[in-house]
């Protein structure tokens, strides 16, 4: 079930009504949340709900078996984490495989899935999954002993397909006792929906022609202005519409007593590649520092060991989002990126510089929208042709059609004045000075954004992080 | 301001502006606002369709996805003919396969041919070119022509003409066209002018072809016919437009497409190009059956 779809207006408000009619029994509310959560699921293509009940039973038995014989804690985790990674890679990652084999060989494989089978999300709930067997393989959280109370955590529905991707140290015990919602959940709530809503609805389906135009020619034209246009269009869309989605999860999440983390702090205010990574999809890079990056040494055991770590976590990474070397060759320019950063400490030092800061931070951008190439192409040999325009200055003739069209541009303007906004502590000043007046107009700003994400809203995509 | 009042004042602004914006426009729309909006929405589908017809005028007012379904079952077909459109223009094969659904089980482009939509003047000028730079320019501020339009990407009325022609535009692309009138050489004079110095080209089938290959490389399946006309304007075709049925045909199966040659129904036109509805109904289920034999 799509957030912009009708069926889900109707579903949530249902939700939330009943969520807030069993206030008195929290076994009831865990039981309507599963149900819920497992129809939001399986609404529309039913075959993917067995998958993620299997996964999460196995991982459910796990907790359990580590609980009762901690002797065999090891192999409980081992039959958790090789269940989970299996599942990945028998719906993902044949993929990986075919195209392997047709880079080495020139011969493509039979799938042995079907890739319209794969499982909507299975990336986010598997991680997440594997989040709970860990800590409570370290000792970190207490197993559950009621599997409703694991399902409602595993399947949640706000964030059950495409993040935040949040830890069962975090939700289990906020699930098993939710918080009394208030006026200031609501309106926090009302203001995380009203941004993804429009975010979605008005920036990101109003780039996506301007990408899709982009990225599907045969032949790329060799227009270096045009070429960053494209790809810092889609590194626009991605954000609008990747933030949108998580954004609308974080304020169902208030409206339900839940506490989602922030999942992106406007990351193209970002003054490095590491501050990136500490602003873009926040819940995947802690979950890979926490649970890869650390348990391999992290940076205590030397700068060549530090460099290894970082490169591993980032292919990794690369590969997380998709099936294709592609997204491995995405990771390894960020893990470049921060390479180089860590080695020279260059935005370190150019920060103490006049006017270094926003140097620095033109420098990340124009590094993270060169990656994010890789990551859109629908081929290397696009990738390589994208990239080439990019890197040598050339300006063959592009067609009229093929530059951003009005609608568009405002699309793309309109998101970057606002980060503009957050940038120059706009909203923070005007509360400072004149309290009353920025609460009304914060009202306003978020009325105008329900509006516009209905009256603006574009010829639509879906969700891109959905496929992975 | 409490939490509460914030809550309530957007709420309330919210409403105000979802709720003001017909009234902005006023509540009458006119015929040429209907015809404006039906093909901008034509330009602005995105990926809801199993199955997509696309050529010129012949496909808009001779393709009707109602009647296909009876034969083809209830899958989602929609009509992406435009008016004077051509088949060798690459933004409009660039759009083609966007309108179809992620979900769709055998994603189906069917082209409809006409001479005319593979000359590089087509490609120059074309309905699309026009509808599609609208409805880029025009798509947030025509989402404002009505309440309907609020909430369903397509939401037409009937619209009816004068005596002569009245047309009516469908939700799913199909221009339904009903007249009187019958005459089998309206067009001619027309079409003797479009071929002058603007024939079918290698070059310009060339774009398509490369097209087609690229799609069928997708996994999506690709078939094409010839739409059907009046005798007259046939043979002016096969005489002066340079289109070799034959030797497009082979070079289309090459990349990958199904050809499918429809059999000969007297198509009933109106002005020797355009079908009436009943016409249109014959060659689509001739169209569907042809495919659900494929």
């Amino acid at each position: 079930m799509l957030f912009t779809s009708a069926v889900f207006l109707l579903f949530a408000p249902l939700m939330y009504v009943g969520w807030t009619l069993a206030r008195s029994s929290p076994r009831l509310r865990l039981l309507l949340l599963t149900a819920g959560s497992f129809v939001f699921y399986a609404w529309g293509d039913p075959r993917h709900l067995p998958v993620l009940v299997a996964s999460g039973l196995v991982d459910f038995v796990a907790g359990r078996w580590m609980a009762r014989r901690r002797d065999q804690a090891s192999l409980a985790l081992a039959a958790s984490v090789l269940t989970n990674l299996g599942l990945l890679a028998a719906f993902r990652y044949q993929a990986l495989l075919q195209e392997t084999a047709a880079l080495l060989t020139g011969h493509s494989l039979p799938a042995a899935v079907d890739p319209a089978a794969l499982p909507v999300g299975i990336s986010f709930y598997t991680f997440q999954s594997m989040s709970y067997t860990i800590d409570v393989y370290r000792r970190r959280l207490e197993p559950t002993e009621d599997v409703v109370h694991f399902f409602a955590y595993l399947a949640l529905f706000p964030q059950l397909v495409a993040g935040p991707i949040v830890r069962a140290s975090h939700l289990l015990p906020q699930l098993r006792t939710p918080p009394r919602v208030t006026w200031a959940d609501r309106w926090a709530g009302l203001t995380w929906i009203a941004e993804g809503y429009a975010m979605k609805t008005v920036v990101a389906d109003h780039l996506a022609p301007w990408v899709e135009r982009g990225f599907d020619l045969a032949t790329v034209p060799a227009h270096t202005g045009w070429a960053w246009a494209v790809v810092a269009g889609f590194g626009l869309q991605i954000y609008a519409d990747f933030h949108g989605y998580s954004a609308i999860a974080i304020g169902l999440g208030r409206w339900f007593g839940l506490d989602f983390p922030r999942n992106f702090h406007h990351p193209y205010l970002a003054t490095s590649a590491r501050d990136f990574w500490g602003r873009w999809h926040i819940s995947l890079s802690t979950w890979f520092r926490d649970y890869v990056y650390i348990p391999l040494g992290g940076s205590r055991r030397g700068t060549p060991r530090t460099l290894a770590n970082l490169w591993t976590v980032m292919l990794v990474s690369g590969l997380w989002h998709g099936p294709s070397w592609r997204f491995a060759a995405w990771g390894a320019l960020h893990a470049a990126y921060v390479s180089v950063e860590h080695l020279t400490r260059w935005p370190d030092r150019l920060a103490r510089v006049p006017g270094g800061r926003l140097l620095s931070g033109a420098l990340t951008a124009a590094c993270v929208t060169y990656a994010w190439t890789y990551f859109r192409a629908p081929t290397f040999e696009h990738a390589w042709a994208m990239s080439g325009a990019m890197l040598w200055p050339s300006w063959q003739p592009v067609p009229v059609h093929l530059w951003p069209q009005p609608v568009e541009l405002a699309a793309a303007g309109g998101l970057v004045a606002w980060e503009l906004t957050v940038a120059l502590r706009l909203r923070h000043r005007l509360h400072a000075t004149a309290p009353q007046l920025g609460h009304a107009l914060d009202a306003v700003t978020v009325g105008l954004a329900l509006a516009a994400a209905v009256l603006l809203r574009g010829p639509g995509s879906v969700f891109l992080y959905f496929q992975f | 301001m409490s939490p509460a009042t914030r809550f309530l004042l957007a709420v309330l602004v919210a409403v105000a502006v979802l709720g003001g914006a017909p009234w902005w426009r006023g509540s009458d729309v006119p015929d040429a606002v209907q015809a404006a909006r039906f093909y901008r929405t034509k330009a602005l589908f995105r990926r809801q369709f199993d199955l997509v017809v696309a050529g010129d005028s012949r496909v808009a007012r001779g393709v009707d996805p109602e009647a296909m379904r009876d034969v083809l079952g209830p899958i989602r077909i929609g009509n992406l003919g435009f008016d004077a459109n051509s088949l060798v223009e690459p933004t409009y094969l660039a759009y083609l396969p966007t309108t179809l659904a992620e979900d769709a089980v055998e994603p189906t482009l069917v082209l409809g041919i006409s001479p005319f939509a593979l000359t590089p003047g087509s490609a120059r000028r074309n309905g699309w070119l026009r509808f599609d730079a609208e409805a880029r320019a025009v798509g947030p501020a025509a989402w404002m022509l009505g309440w309907e339009g609020l909430f369903a990407p397509l939401g037409l009325v009937e619209r009816t003409g004068d005596a002569d022609l009245q047309e009516t535009y469908r939700p799913d692309g199909y221009l339904r066209t009903a007249t009187p009138a019958h005459d089998p050489t309206a067009r001619l004079a027309r079409y003797r002018a479009k071929f002058d110095d603007n024939r079918v080209t290698s070059e310009a089938t060339a774009v398509l072809l490369d097209a087609v290959q690229t799609w069928v490389a997708r996994g999506i399946r690709v078939i094409a016919f010839r739409t059907e006309v009046g005798e007259p304007l046939r043979a002016l075709e096969d005489a002066r437009s340079g289109f070799d049925e034959a030797r497009f045909r082979a070079a289309f199966e090459a990349r990958g497409g199904v050809w499918r040659t429809l059999p000969d129904h007297g198509m009933r036109t109106y002005d020797g190009e355009h079908p009436v509805h009943a016409a249109a109904v014959r060659q689509s289920v001739a169209l569907a059956e042809a495919i659900a034999a494929e």
